[in-house]
């Protein structure tokens, strides 16, 4: 049987039905229309579905949406940069050609907010480690991992 | 040529915004919680060869919210297929791999279509089976899959079905050049191998996914994630379900990755559309992903070359067999197109037989390179295996074969823009081949560097149209029906018209996807967008420059000739410092030729006259491809001797693409190549058991991930310019070279290791391990007691 589910998603308190089995990545997609968030294997081996739950990046193929409850759940839709624009790994990921097919790019950029939110400076050793649970088919990663220490980079500049 | 301001600059993506802000639609995104959407599943033969006694249904459409159960007494009965007519589109008597389709249910939730699903009784009468190519070939194989094959029908290249050695067999290629005995005669040295290549997937991001939409006026409206809206969409489903092309209408959005996928959910989507009237929505598992893509065509390649003492090659023979699996599918083309490969040396004596088997494996079909990976991986350790032997360089040897500018390749066809020599060089150069390695060998690991020389030619028989329409605003929309499969099209093709209309990229909108709405195309494969919808839209934009100054001529007092449009001006010729806006040419109210609300269209269709097949006994022609983008890789490994595990501590690869409309781009694609040439070297393997993939999840199956591949330090790709002179602005395709040499660059790389030649692919530990093992008994038996 459905049940209610409450929870923040970018910010705004949301309420959904959802089976108990649902999971939040679906539940993203197919309830709130949020396509930003893709699901490329469902079991929880590529990131593409990557999400911010509570600020830290989850699979959210792999949660139950139930299990959300009362928690803030932040998509790629939703993410912002200080000035409400372009986060800068946004901006970065398309400065430096860090995005092909686009299937992985929502998850990339949110694990990556994710890393650079827990340490700022990384190396790009710390990035690929740190990323390596994501996968792309497309890029080879260099310009990816080029972006983010770009990113990072920004983002420091920005705090000084 | 003239300065070029656009073309040649790494503009940012036009789909860049779209694609980091999670707002690009791909056809999995269509249609997302749409209410009266059905949702379509599709039950799979558990065996890999049965016989189906019955099929119950009942149950089955007894569950809530079930719409329709549709099996084999459901679909056509004429057989279907790409190249041979051999499939049911739902299986009608019998099953041949383990995936291939049995029944679609459609219902109104994913969980009612599961359950119903479940409940499908199939009774199966379980068949002997093969699975191994070369058993399958055999005249006398007692497992005949399509004991029917000879009355199938060919939809192309019908000669490739003569002279089949087998019931099994459905192609022969054949190439002749000059007289392969007379060649082995002359050589002072043969070597002689055999190699094989693995099973692997496209592992595209996206999975399979479509929507079918019945319109009321009896179209069908199909959007999917399979690329090419006319031949890919379009055109198959119209064969399929013996529909006129004006009442498909294909579609496609965003693609999330291709690499030459066609796992064609859109099919059993359009089944269930038009059996219940109602759209459908079809989006497949990984796991369905890896069975339905049509995997990259294994390969058993048994090569022979001659050659002389000084290194020149007389004479190379070629026999392939190719494991195409259940169904023809794409694989007489993929075989036949294998074999452009080759033209990249001089040799006089040259002999190709390729085969193309069914067995009862999962089809296979395109992936990146469209079967030249596969004879590289043999032909390029040849090379080297030549270069030890003559105590030659492997770059000289390379060199002293390669074709030249001009030279009749050994295809007959006259080579042009012919970059792989400087290709050569720059990698060479670029990992200090005959140098030290970055690091020294230890007793367990060895360091070593390799490289390989390989090239993907553009088909020649395609053709692309083009519309322009340049609005008064300044504005132009680029209309074209290739596809954005995350190569970056768009871009590419917004800075061609940006620079023949002289206007900023920025004011070129690029629209796609849509067979009611853009002109024909074939879609993205070949590498052929660039060269084909560029040309295309090129000659677009020339027409509606015609048509700018013919329009402008009576306002401005001036012949059409005598007037050039540019950057969104009209200037006399004579007089370029006096103009006149092109959006004057919509002014109400002045003497203008334009009625207020009109706009100026152009249009423009590329294609090549004079291509031929190929003769039929020979493969002899004199344009039988467009261009050829060649690629060299070197690399630099380290081997743990006690581990079996292969780490590529350096990359380089040049590859000539013409011209680099957008540098950038260019990169991105090698670098991609890269990735997915490492992959396929050391790691990615569909394992089978008796038909069945025991590895179809994204765990279990080796794409690389960011940790495996060199450091961005450690990663070079060059770009060479071998102008094509049939390209626009020079430039080739370039998308699928970018993989072609990686896997026998990294063998050479492990030879020169450890002095282990691995010819099956992937060199995964354990046959890295094995052969290290054999090697050493080797040894141990030759230092043994005299
Ligand atoms: S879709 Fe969730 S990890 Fe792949
Ligand atoms: S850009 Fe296509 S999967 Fe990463």
């Amino acid at each position: 049987m459905k049940q209610r589910v409450t929870l923040n998603i970018n910010g705004t308190e949301e309420e959904v039905y959802a089976e108990p089995w649902w999971s939040l990545a679906q539940v993203l997609r197919e309830e709130f229309g949020l396509g930003g968030t893709k699901i490329a294997c469902n079991t929880g081996d590529c990131g593409a579905c990557t999400v911010l739950l509570d600020g830290k990046a989850v699979r959210s193929c792999l949660i139950l949406a139930v299990k959300a409850q009362g928690r803030k759940v932040v998509t790629i839709e939703g993410l912002r940069g200080k000035d409400g624009g372009l986060h800068p790994l946004q901006q970065a990921f398309m400065e430096h050609f860090a995005v092909q097919c686009g299937y992985c790019t929502p998850g990339m950029i949110l694990t990556a907010k994710s890393l650079l939110d827990e340490n700022p400076a990384p190396t790009e050793e710390e990035v690929r480690e740190g990323m390596s649970g994501n996968l792309c088919r497309c890029t080879g990663y260099a310009k990816i991992v080029e972006a983010v220490m770009a990113a990072s980079a920004r983002m420091r500049g920005e705090h000084r | 040529m003239s300065e070029l301001s656009v073309v040649g600059k790494n503009v940012i993506r036009l789909d860049a915004l779209e694609k980091v802000t999670g707002t690009a639609l791909y056809a999995a995104d269509e249609a997302l919680g749409e209410p009266g959407m059905l949702h379509g599943k599709v039950l799979w033969s558990p065996h890999a060869h049965a016989r189906i006694i019955s099929i119950d249904i009942s149950r089955a459409k007894k569950v809530p919210g079930v719409e329709a159960v549709l099996t084999g007494k459901d679909v056509p009965e004429a057989r279907v297929g790409s190249c041979v007519d051999d499939q049911h589109m739902l299986a009608r008597e019998k099953v041949r791999f383990v995936g291939d389709a049995v029944a679609v249910v459609a219902a109104r939730t994913l969980e009612a279509a599961e359950e119903a699903l479940a409940l499908i009784k199939v009774k199966y009468e379980v068949l002997p089976a093969v699975f191994d190519a070369e058993e399958a070939m055999r005249p006398d194989c007692p497992v005949v899959l399509h004991p029917g094959l000879s009355g199938y029908k060919r939809n192309m290249y019908p000669y490739l079905g003569n002279d089949l050695p087998g019931p099994n067999v459905h192609t022969h290629h054949k190439v002749r050049r000059g007289n392969v005995e007379e060649g082995f005669r002359q050589a002072d040295l043969i070597v002689e191998n055999r190699f094989s290549t693995a099973r692997i997937s496209h592992c595209q991001l996206e999975p399979a996914s479509s929507v079918a939409r019945p319109n009321v006026d009896g179209t069908l409206v199909i959007s999917t994630s399979t690329k090419s809206v006319y031949t890919g969409v379009q055109a198959e489903v119209c064969r399929f379900f013996g529909l006129p092309p004006s009442k498909v209408r294909g579609v496609t959005h965003y693609i999330g990755g291709n690499f030459g996928s066609a796992p064609r959910a859109h099919i059993f989507a359009a089944l269930a559309a038009i059996r219940t009237g109602r759209p459908v929505k079809v989006v497949f598992s990984r796991e369905e992903c890896f069975f339905r893509d049509l995997n990259r065509l294994p390969m058993v390649i048994y090569l022979k070359d001659g050659v002389k003492k000084d290194g020149t090659l007389v004479a190379r023979q070629i026999k392939l067999i190719c494991n195409c699996g259940a169904y023809a599918q794409i694989t007489p083309l993929v075989i036949r197109n294998g074999s452009f490969g080759s033209s990249q040396y001089r040799i006089p004596n040259f002999r190709w037989d390729a085969y193309g088997v069914y067995t009862n494996e999962p089809p296979s079909g395109a992936f990146r390179g469209f079967g030249n990976a596969q004879p590289f991986w043999a032909m390029e350790q040849h090379m080297d295996i030549i270069a030890e032997k003559l105590r030659m360089d492997p770059v000289e040897l390379r060199q002293k074969n390669l074709i030249a500018e001009g030279e009749e390749n050994l295809r007959g066809e006259k080579t042009h823009s012919m970059g792989a020599a400087e290709c050569l060089d720059k990698v060479a150069q670029w990992i200090g081949w005959g140098r030290p390695t970055s690091q020294p060998s230890s007793n367990t690991v060895k360091v070593a560097k390799g490289f390989a020389l390989a090239n993907k030619y553009t088909q020649v028989d395609t053709i692309a149209s083009a519309l322009v329409r340049f609005n008064k605003d300044g504005f132009v929309d680029v209309f074209h029906g290739s596809d954005e499969i995350g190569q970056g099209s768009q871009t590419v093709l917004a800075q061609i018209a940006a620079e023949e209309l002289g206007v900023p990229v920025e004011k070129i909108k690029v629209i796609w996807g849509d067979s009611a709405r853009v002109p024909y195309d074939h879609g993205a494969i070949s590498s052929r967008t660039t060269m084909f919808v560029g040309n295309a839209i090129r000659a677009a934009c020339q027409d509606v420059k015609r048509l700018i100054c013919a329009t402008a001529s009576p306002v401005m007092g001036a012949a059409p000739e005598d007037l050039e449009a540019r950057g969104g001006q009209i200037y006399f010729r004579s007089n370029p410092s006096k103009s006149m806006p092109v959006s004057d040419l919509f002014l109400p109210g002045r003497a203008t030729c334009l009625p207020h609300d009109a706009e100026l269209l152009g249009q423009g269709t590329f294609f090549y006259k004079g291509y031929s097949d190929g003769d039929p006994e020979t493969g002899q022609g004199t344009r039988l491809t467009a261009s050829y983008c060649y690629t060299a890789h070197a690399v630099e490994v380290a081997v743990d001797t006690e581990t079996g595990e292969v780490k590529v501590l350096r990359f380089c690869s040049a590859t000539d693409v013409g011209r680099a409309i957008n540098p950038k781009l260019c990169e991105a694609q090698s670098e991609g190549g890269i990735a997915q040439g490492i992959g396929s070297a050391l790691y990615e393997e569909m394992l089978l058991d008796r038909g069945r993939v025991l590895n179809c999840n994204f765990h279990d199956y080796g794409m690389p991930r960011m940790t495996e591949l060199p450091g961005n330090h450690d990663l070079k790709c060059f770009l060479v310019e071998a102008n094509h002179r049939e390209g626009p602005f020079g430039a080739k395709g370039m998308g699928e070279g970018a993989m072609t040499p990686s896997a026998p660059a990294i063998a050479n790389a492990i030879y020169n290791a450890t002095g282990v030649r691995l010819m099956d692919l992937p060199m995964s530990p354990e046959r890295l391990l094995r052969a290290l093992k054999a090697q050493n008994k080797e040894a141990g038996h030759k230092s043994g007691p005299l």
